[in-house]
C-alpha cells in the first residue's frame, strides 16, 4: 500500500513539474489558504459550525481538483509517451489510476455536498462526472472534449429551453441507470483517448496533444496554426512580388512569418464584414421597425470591440520576432539592409510600425463599414471614428528595444492601455467643459498624442540600443 | 604581407557569470582553409558569431576587410557566406522561395549553381515546394549549405554544416568544397566535430579552450609534431619539454607528456623505458582540449 | 608510358601520419615496386584532389616534394610524370632506406621485449625464409 502511495505522490510531482515550477506549492497553497480563511469568515458572519465545515471541505477539495484538471493532466498526459507507455507501463497504471480517483472524489465530493441543497443530485453526479471528464479531454488536446464541454455548460445556461421531462426522466430509475452507463463510458472513452497505449494511433494524437498543450501557454497562444489552402496561396504570392520587387523593407516584413501577414487579415476582415452585411440584411427583412432603429441608433457600437484585436497583434508581433531571432541574423548579413545599429533599428522600427498601423487601419475600416451599413448617422460614425483613435497607442506600444527585451509584454499591456484609456477620458472630459468639444474627439486627440510619444520615444530607443535581434543561442 | 581577412582583438564574452571568451585574438588569412575545433560548449559557435558581428563583444574589436564588424558595408556582406547550426531556418517557406527571398537580397546570384547543387543534392520538383519544416534535418541543412553558396561569397563560415549528414552527403559537400569554393580561393572557416573531414580539406586548425586559441597552426606539421612521450617519473620529471602541452601523472608512477615541439625527442627516446608515439587527430583533439 | 588515374592512390583518415606524407609513400613505393614506370604520367593535382575529396593543396605539396626529392618530374605544362632516374634503375640501398621506418618499429618493439639483437635477426631470417 505505501509503495502505492509513494507512486502517486511521485507521480503527482512529475506531472506538475512539466508546468510551472511553483505550481504544486501554488495549488495546495491556495486551496489550503481558501480552506482555511472562507470558512472562518464564515464562522464570523453566520456563526454555523456545520455550514464552515462543509464549505472548508468544498473549498479544499475543489482546490485540489482545480489544481489536478489544470495542472496535472496536461502534464501526465505529456509523461505518457508512446515509448513509456510500452516499455514502462506501471507508470502509465498509475497515471491512469491517480486521474480516475481524483475524477471519482471530485464526482463523489459535488454528489455529497449537493444533498440538500435544491440541485437535484442524480443531475450534480452525472454533470460533474462528463463535465470534468470533457474538461480533461479538452486538456489533453481533443476538440471533441471542448464541444462536450460547451454542450454541458450550454445545456446548464438554456435549461429553460429544454423539455423538463428529459430531466425528470434522467434522474429516476432506468432513466438514471442509462444515463449513468453513458457518462461512464464517456469517460472510459476519455480516459482511454487521454492516455493512449503506442501505436501509430498514439504517435498521431501525441503531436496534436503537444501543440494543444503548448498553445495555452503564454507565449505559445501565438504558435502558427496551419495556414489553409487559400491564405498559404496568398502569402506565396506576396513574397513572390517581394521578392521580385527586391524591396529590403518589405522582404524584412516577410520575418513576422506567413500567419502574420497583412494580407490574410484583410482577407479576414473582409469576410468579417460581408457576414455582418448579409446579418443585417436578413435584420432588416425580419425584424420590426423598434429593432431596425435600435440597430441604427445604437449598432454602430457591436463592432468596437474588433479593435482589441490590435492588443493581440502587438503580442504576436513580438512573440514571432523572438521566435525567428536566427533568420533575422541572416537578413542582418544580407548587403540591402543598412549597416550599423542605429540605421538597423530604425529600418526595423519602421517597418513594425507600418505593419502596425497598417492592421489597425484595416481594423477601424471594418468597424466603420460596419458602422456605416447599420445606417448610422454621421455623428454616431464621426463618434465611431474617434473611438477607434483611442487604440492608437497599442500600436505605438509595438516600439521596444528588442535587444534587451523581447517576448510578451502581457499585463503591462493590459496596465498600459487601460492608463491611456483612462488618461484620454480624463482629457476629454476636461476639454468639453472648457470648450465643449465632444468629450470623444477630446480623447481621441489625447490617444493620438500619447501614441506620437510613445512612438517618439520608440526612435529614440531604437537609436541608441544595440542590434535589434542579437543571435540568440542559434542552436 | 597580406592582410588578415578578419582580425579580432582582445574578443572577451560572458554569458552571465560565465565567460565564454576572455582575451582571444585571431586572424584569418585570405585563402586559408582553417578548422575551428573545441569541446561541445566550448564557444565555437559563440566565436563564430562575434565574427561575423551577429553577437556583441563585452570588449574587443573585430574588422572584417578592414571594416569593423559593427558597420559592414553592403559591399562587404555581399562578401560573406554563413551556414549558422541551426538549419530549419524560414522554416514556413519552401526551399524555392526561400531563395528566391535570398535573392532578393544579394547583387550577385549564381542561380546556375543553386539550379545544379539542388538537382544534384536530391531536391527534386517535388520537395522544392515542400515547406522547409517537413524535410529532414539532413535535406534542411544541404539547403542551407546551398543558400550560402548560392552569391559565390569570398568568405564563407560554417558552423558545423554537415552535423546531420550522413557520409554520402558530406562527400557530396566536400567535393562542392573542393571544386568551387577552395579553387577560387575563398577563405573558408568551419567548426565541426567530424575530424576526417577537417584532415581531408582544411589546411589550418585552431583549438579553442577555455576562452581562448589554446593551440593554432598548419594540420600537417601539427600532426607531424605531435607526440606523446610515456616513461618512468624517474627520467622524466623535472625535465620541461620544447613544445610541451599537458603532463600527467598515471597510477602507476609513469608519467606522460604531449609535446608538439617535435625536436629532441630522438635521444629522449632510446632511453629505456621511455615511449614516444605519434598522435593521430583525434587524440591530438582530445589531448588539448582536455 | 601509361597515364595512371587518380584512383590509384588512396589514403586514411585518423592515422597520425599527415596525408600529403601518406601519398609521398605511397608514390615512392608504387615506383619501387616498378607499378609506375619512369615517364608514366600521373593524374593532375585537380583529379587527385577530387577523387579522393583532399584539399588540392596538400596534393600538390606531395608533389612538389617528391619532384624536389627527384622521384617525380614536372611535364612541361602537362603535369607530373615519374622521373627517369627513379624505378628500374633503384639500387638495393635505396630499395632498402623504403623498408628502415617498419624496421625501426620493429627494433623499437623489440628493445620493449628486451630481447638481443641475435635472436631478433634468426627470428627474421627465419620468417624471411619461410616467405620466399
Amino acid at each position: 500500500m505505501k509503495t502505492v502511495l509513494k507512486d502517486y505522490w511521485l507521480v503527482w510531482r512529475m506531472a506538475f513539474s512539466s508546468r510551472a515550477r511553483h505550481a504544486s506549492a501554488i495549488v495546495f497553497g491556495l486551496s489550503a489558504l481558501s480552506a482555511i480563511v472562507v470558512p472562518l469568515l464564515i464562522l464570523l458572519k453566520e456563526n454555523d459550525l456545520l455550514l464552515a465545515a462543509g464549505m472548508s471541505l468544498r473549498m479544499a477539495v475543489t482546490g485540489v481538483v482545480l489544481g489536478w484538471m489544470l495542472y496535472f493532466v496536461p502534464g501526465a498526459v505529456k509523461l505518457n509517451t508512446p515509448a513509456a507507455a510500452r516499455l514502462v507501463p506501471r507508470l502509465r497504471r498509475r497515471l491512469i489510476e491517480v486521474t480516475v480517483l481524483v475524477w471519482a472524489l471530485a464526482v463523489a465530493m459535488a454528489t455529497l455536498l449537493s444533498l440538500n441543497t435544491k440541485l437535484p443530485t442524480a443531475l450534480v453526479l452525472l454533470g460533474t462526472g462528463g463535465w470534468i471528464a470533457a474538461f480533461g479531454l479538452a486538456q489533453s488536446g481533443q476538440k471533441l472534449g471542448t464541444w462536450v464541454q460547451f454542450a454541458f455548460t450550454g445545456s446548464f445556461v438554456f435549461h429553460r429551453h429544454i423539455p423538463p421531462v428529459l430531466f425528470e426522466g434522467v434522474q429516476h430509475g432506468t432513466g438514471f441507470a442509462v444515463a449513468l452507463l453513458l457518462m461512464l463510458a464517456f469517460a472510459a472513452y476519455a480516459l482511454q483517448a487521454m492516455f493512449l497505449n503506442g501505436g501509430e494511433h498514439h504517435y498521431a494524437a501525441r503531436e496534436a496533444q503537444v501543440l494543444q498543450i503548448e498553445r495555452m501557454s503564454p507565449t505559445g497562444q501565438f504558435r502558427e496554426r496551419r495556414q489553409n489552402r487559400f491564405d498559404a496561396s496568398l502569402y506565396r504570392w506576396v513574397l513572390q512580388r517581394d521578392s521580385a520587387a527586391r524591396n529590403s523593407g518589405r522582404l524584412l516584413a516577410h520575418l513576422l512569418g506567413a500567419r502574420n501577414h497583412w494580407v490574410n487579415r484583410a482577407v479576414v476582415l473582409a469576410a468579417i464584414v460581408a457576414l455582418a452585411g448579409v446579418a443585417l440584411l436578413v435584420m432588416h427583412a425580419k425584424a420590426g421597425p423598434e429593432t431596425r432603429q435600435l440597430v441604427k441608433d445604437i449598432g454602430w457600437m457591436f463592432p468596437l470591440p474588433l479593435l482589441l484585436g490590435a492588443m493581440f497583434d502587438t503580442e504576436k508581433r513580438n512573440v514571432r520576432l523572438k521566435d525567428t531571432a536566427a533568420e533575422q541574423a541572416l537578413v542582418r548579413l544580407a548587403p540591402p539592409l543598412p549597416a550599423g545599429a542605429p540605421a538597423f533599428n530604425r529600418k526595423v522600427a519602421v517597418m513594425l510600425l507600418r505593419t502596425a498601423l497598417l492592421e489597425w487601419a484595416m481594423l477601424a475600416g471594418a468597424v466603420l463599414c460596419v458602422g456605416v451599413m447599420t445606417g448610422a448617422s454621421a455623428a454616431s460614425l464621426f463618434t465611431q471614428a474617434c473611438l477607434c483613435c483611442l487604440t492608437l497607442p497599442l500600436v505605438g506600444a509595438t516600439l521596444r528595444d528588442h535587444a534587451h527585451r523581447s517576448g510578451l509584454l502581457g499585463w503591462r499591456l493590459l496596465l498600459g492601455f487601460a492608463l491611456s484609456l483612462a488618461v484620454s477620458a480624463g482629457v476629454g472630459m476636461e476639454l468639453n467643459r472648457f470648450t465643449g468639444l465632444p468629450p470623444a474627439v477630446g480623447a481621441a486627440l489625447a490617444s493620438i498624442a500619447i501614441a506620437a510619444v510613445l512612438v517618439a520615444r520608440g526612435f529614440r530607443r531604437a537609436e541608441t540600443a544595440p542590434y535589434a535581434f542579437p543571435a540568440g543561442r542559434l542552436a | 604581407m597580406t592582410t588578415a581577412i578578419i582580425q579580432s582583438a582582445a574578443i572577451s564574452k560572458h554569458f552571465g557569470s560565465a565567460s565564454i571568451l576572455s582575451q582571444l585574438d585571431w586572424q584569418i588569412m585570405p585563402g586559408q582553409v582553417i578548422g575551428l575545433l573545441g569541446r561541445n560548449g566550448a564557444g565555437k559557435s559563440t566565436l563564430l558569431e562575434c565574427l561575423l558581428g551577429l553577437r556583441e563583444t563585452d570588449s574587443g574589436t573585430v574588422r572584417i576587410y578592414g571594416e569593423d564588424v559593427s558597420q559592414l558595408s553592403d559591399a562587404t556582406r555581399a562578401r560573406i557566406g554563413y551556414v549558422p547550426q541551426k538549419s530549419d531556418l524560414f522554416e514556413w517557406m519552401t526551399p524555392r522561395q526561400m531563395l528566391d527571398y535570398f535573392r532578393a537580397l544579394y547583387p550577385r546570384w549564381n542561380g546556375a549553381k543553386v539550379d545544379g547543387l539542388l538537382e544534384r543534392w536530391g531536391f527534386d520538383k517535388l520537395m522544392q515546394n515542400k515547406p522547409i519544416s517537413k524535410l529532414s534535418g539532413g535535406e534542411q541543412q544541404r539547403l542551407s549549405i546551398i543558400r550560402a553558396l548560392a552569391h559565390d561569397p569570398e568568405l564563407l563560415v560554417l558552423d558545423e554544416p554537415v552535423s546531420a549528414l550522413d557520409p554520402v552527403g558530406r562527400r557530396d559537400f566536400l567535393r562542392e568544397l573542393i571544386d568551387s569554393v577552395i579553387e577560387r580561393g575563398t577563405t573558408v572557416v568551419f567548426s565541426t566535430h567530424i575530424l576526417s573531414d577537417l584532415e581531408r580539406v582544411a589546411l589550418d586548425l585552431a583549438f579553442l579552450k577555455d576562452g581562448r586559441i589554446a593551440l593554432q597552426g598548419r594540420l600537417d606539421e601539427l600532426l607531424e609534431g605531435a607526440r606523446r612521450v610515456v616513461g618512468p617519473a624517474s627520467l622524466l620529471d623535472g625535465k620541461p619539454l620544447a613544445g610541451e602541452l599537458r603532463r600527467q601523472r598515471a597510477q602507476d608512477g609513469t608519467v606522460s607528456i604531449i609535446t608538439h615541439g617535435g625536436a629532441g625527442l630522438a635521444l629522449l627516446g632510446k632511453e629505456a623505458g621511455v615511449r614516444v608515439e605519434p598522435l593521430s587527430l583525434e587524440d591530438l583533439f582530445i589531448e588539448v582540449t582536455q | 608510358m601509361t597515364n595512371h588515374a587518380a584512383h590509384l592512390f588512396s589514403i586514411s583518415t585518423g592515422s597520425a601520419e599527415p596525408i600529403y606524407r601518406q601519398l609521398v609513400d605511397q608514390v615512392k613505393r608504387l615506383v619501387a615496386a616498378g607499378q609506375m614506370a619512369p615517364g608514366d604520367g600521373l593524374p593532375s593535382v585537380r583529379e587527385v584532389a577530387q577523387a579522393l575529396a583532399l584539399n588540392p593543396m596538400t596534393v600538390s605539396k606531395a608533389y612538389s616534394l617528391l619532384e624536389m626529392e627527384g622521384v617525380l618530374a614536372r611535364r612541361r605544362g602537362m603535369g607530373m610524370e615519374v622521373a627517369a632516374r627513379a624505378g628500374g634503375g633503384q639500387s638495393a640501398t635505396e630499395r632498402a632506406e623504403l623498408l628502415r621506418p617498419t624496421l625501426e618499429r620493429a627494433a623499437m618493439e623489440a628493445r620493449q621485449l628486451e630481447l638481443d639483437s641475435d635472436t631478433v635477426l634468426s627470428l627474421f631470417i627465419q620468417i624471411l625464409k619461410e616467405q620466399a
